[in-house]
Parts: C-alpha cells; sequence; structure tokens
C-alpha cells in the first residue's frame, strides 16, 4: 500500500482516513510532549484533522505530514499559552520554546514509529505478546511468566530476541 | 552502535505512542465530519426525495433502536436473544442490541456476562467491549470487562471464539482456554481459579483453600463484604462445596466448620475468633 502524502481538492474521505489511521497515534504522541496532557493531545489532533476536512475543498498540500505537524505544534503553543495563566509548570515555558519538539523533529520520530509498528508486527506472536506486555503493560518479567504459563527463562529469551530486532533496526534508521 | 539506553528511550516513546489508538478516535470525530459535508443535491430533486428519506429514515430509526438490558440486583439475570442464544448477566453488566438483531448479531457489553450462542455458522456472533470485539460462531463462553483499564477477559467453554484489538490483531481461544485483550494486546492467558465462573454456576469449590481465598471468592460471587477481624484466622484451611446456597448459608456453615463467630454488618459480614 502507498502512503498518501499529498492533499488536494480531489482527495476523498477513504484518502483521509487512510491519512488518519497512519499519523494519528504519532501525533499524539507529539502533541503529548507539548501539552503533557494525553487528553489535551488527543484533542489537539483532532480537531487538527476536522479542520483539514472542513477546508478539503480548499487547500493543496505537497506534504501532508508536515502540514499536519506544523498544525498540531501551533496549536498546541496556543494552548499552552491559554493554560500558562492557570498551570504553574507551564512557567518553563514562557518564552522558552527552544525545548518543545520541532514539527520536523515530529515527523522523524512519527516515521521511526511505522518502522516500529512494521517490526511490531513481524515477530513471532508469542514474542510480541511478551515485549508488548512487557514495554506497553510494565509488567515485570515474573508476572508475564505468571501470565502465560511459561518460565521467566523464556521470557528473557524472547524479549532479547525482540530488543535484538529493534536495536538493529533502530541503528539502521539512525 | 546505539547504546541500550538509548534504544531503551526510543522504545519508551513507541509505546507512549502505541496507546493512542486511531480506531476509536475516528469513530469519535466521523460524526463531526459530516457538519462539513457540501450538499450535492439540487432543490428540486431534494423535496421530490424528503418524502421517501422520511420513510427510509424511520425505517433505519426502527432498525437502530436498541434494547438496553440492566441487571442491577447481585443476582445473575438470566436473559434469551431473539436469535435463542442466552446471556447471564453479572450484577452491573449492560447489554445492548439492536431490532434487527436476528439479521446482524451484534451487540454491546459493559461489565461482565456469560453467553450460550445459538449456532449459526452464516451469521457470526459479535460482542463489541471496550475497544475489543468477540467474534464466535456458536459456543459459550464467559467475556469480563474492566471499564477502567479498558481490559477484557475471555473464557472459552465449549466451541472457538475469536478475540479481536483495537489494532486488528486477534487470538483464537478453544475450550477452556483464556483470552486477555485491550488497546495494546491481546494473548492467551493462564488464569488458576477453579470458581473463575462461580458467579454463573453458584457452584463453589474449594480444596484445601486459605479462608482469605474462600472470603474473596465468595465477596465476588454474591457482591457483599466480608472481613477478617483476626489476620490469623485468614490462613485457615477448608475443604468444601456450596451449591446454590445463599450467602448467609455459607457464612453460618463456614462458621460451624471453622468454629469461628460470625456477625452481619451494615454491608456485609465479620469473622472472628470465638
Amino acid at each position: 500500500m502507498s502512503e498518501i502524502k499529498k492533499w488536494n481538492t480531489k482527495s476523498s474521505k477513504k484518502d483521509f482516513e487512510s491519512i488518519f489511521h497512519r499519523i494519528y497515534s504519532p501525533l499524539c504522541g507529539y502533541a503529548l510532549k507539548i501539552l503533557k496532557s494525553s487528553e489535551q493531545a488527543e484533542e489537539v489532533v483532532q480537531e487538527v484533522f476536522l479542520k483539514l476536512w472542513e477546508q478539503k475543498n480548499r487547500l493543496e498540500i505537497e506534504n501532508i505530514d508536515s502540514y499536519l505537524y506544523r498544525s498540531v505544534y501551533n496549536k498546541s503553543l496556543h494552548i499552552i499559552a491559554h493554560n500558562k495563566v492557570v498551570q504553574k509548570y507551564a512557567d518553563s515555558y514562557i518564552g522558552n520554546n527552544d525545548s518543545l519538539p520541532t514539527p520536523e523533529e515530529g515527523i522523524i520520530v512519527g516515521e521511526m514509529y511505522a518502522v516500529y509498528r512494521e517490526q511490531l508486527k513481524k515477530l513471532p506472536e508469542k514474542t510480541r505478546n511478551i515485549f508488548l506486555l512487557s514495554r506497553n503493560q510494565g509488567l515485570k518479567y515474573s508476572e508475564i511468566a505468571e501470565k502465560l504459563n511459561i518460565s521467566v527463562k523464556t521470557v528473557e529469551a524472547n524479549m532479547s530476541k525482540a530488543l535484538k530486532v529493534f536495536r538493529e533496526c533502530f541503528n539502521y534508521i539512525k | 552502535m546505539i547504546k541500550d539506553i538509548e534504544l531503551d528511550g526510543f522504545l519508551d516513546e513507541m509505546s507512549q505512542i502505541d496507546k493512542f489508538s486511531s480506531k476509536n478516535a475516528f469513530k469519535s470525530i466521523e460524526g463531526r465530519m459530516y457538519q462539513f459535508e457540501q450538499p450535492v443535491v439540487r432543490k428540486i430533486i431534494y423535496i421530490g426525495i424528503t418524502a421517501l428519506t422520511g420513510v427510509a429514515a424511520m425505517l433505519v430509526f426502527w432498525f437502530s433502536v436498541f434494547n438496553t438490558i440492566t441487571n442491577n440486583s447481585s443476582e445473575p439475570l438470566l436473559f434469551q436473544l431473539p436469535d435463542g442464544s442466552t446471556v447471564v448477566l453479572n450484577k452491573g453488566a449492560k447489554l445492548e442490541y439492536g431490532n434487527n438483531f436476528n439479521k446482524n448479531r451484534t451487540l454491546e457489553l459493559t461489565g461482565e456476562a456469560y453467553f450460550n450462542v445459538a449456532k449459526n455458522e452464516s451469521n457470526p456472533f459479535v460482542i463489541n467491549v471496550g475497544t475489543s470485539k468477540v467474534k464466535v460462531l456458536g459456543t459459550s463462553f464467559n467475556v469480563r470487562h474492566n471499564k477502567k483499564s479498558d481490559d477484557v477477559e475471555v473464557y472459552v467453554k465449549s466451541g472457538l471464539v475469536l478475540l479481536e484489538n483495537s489494532n486488528n490483531e486477534s487470538i483464537k481461544l478453544s475450550a477452556s482456554e483464556y483470552g486477555f485483550s485491550n488497546r495494546s494486546v491481546v494473548y492467551t492467558e493462564n488464569i488458576n481459579d477453579k470458581n473463575y465462573m462461580a458467579w454463573q454456576s453458584r457452584k463453589l469449590v474449594f480444596i484445601n483453600d486459605d479462608l482469605d481465598y474462600v472470603v474473596k471468592t465468595i465477596e465476588k460471587v454474591y457482591h457483599c463484604n466480608i472481613n477478617l477481624h483476626d489476620s490469623s484466622i485468614s490462613s485457615l484451611r477448608i475443604s468444601t462445596t456450596f451449591f446454590n446456597l445463599s450467602e448467609q448459608d455459607i457464612i453460618e456453615s463456614i462458621g460451624l466448620t471453622l468454629n469461628l463467630k460470625h456477625e452481619k454488618t451494615d454491608d456485609g459480614y465479620v469473622f472472628s475468633m470465638k
């Protein structure tokens, strides 16, 4: 499946949906780094997508990824400015946008995420589950072993197998 | 070569991103997208088809009307669906299905329920639960959903069940297997609780189990609170079977067997040493 990177007046709802599913999660991850709130991150990303849909008949975009990351960045900054008044931690942001991840950095992480998901799918089911239980669910090796009725040794072996794959893939991207 | 600490940071970032599900998000914005659709139908045709649309809308409305069954009592509730399948709802469980259920065997579940699905190979039985999906052809199984964590646990008593999460990853579960699913994982699980289905069967089996486990099981099955006044009694062991008894009978029986004093409180019972 070829990725859709352009947007023009002929773009369909199907194109919209495929872009959405490809980039929604990494965009939220990016907004989260700026906003420090998952809820606000999802809100911003959804607003940006709705805006794109609203203006779909007027927009000609050469690189949709760059447009979306830039929009999320701007909208997030806007929200920070708004939050600033009420939230203490925002103090560190005042006049200091240098420390925030730029849209370009966001795109790179998003591309890495696509490679990561692809690698994840290629892992054997057992290895993938063990890896996700450890990484995404934060379970200890002993807890995983008990849950899946396998030995801790097997968990370790599968984890190092998965980590090896990701180390290689990360080396390659770098 | 990259350093382990970099790899760790990279993987942390990836799992952070994994927490956002585009599938659910799309559902939530799809409804809001229609307001920006441009009317393509010209006015005259529009008026002409208004009457037709009205009828169609009424039909659509009728078929999409949802029946809702909720169990607010602490007794399990047995219910029969239009296709002949039976459901037992645990306390607090809620089931929703459309009026066209015989054509489209899809339903929404919150909480825990036990299903015995009428066999119909050509019409799959689908349960939407949280962000996960359980697909069946004809079998009996238990679904337990934790609303807070969106964790779904499925126990299959007979037949074959497909459990799918929002990433379209799925596993097949056969008889006496447990499956676990949420936003990011789906796998077969090992659960060693012989009383897992007791909430529905009303049969409690204890084989040299300590009072702590016994009490926790009764609390789960009967939705009550039981406290142990002296912590030393929590390791007392008991072997027995209770079938279709009231919680009061069970409490009395345990008290007699272990020679403990039991009292009724506002929200349950207390065991203490005599």
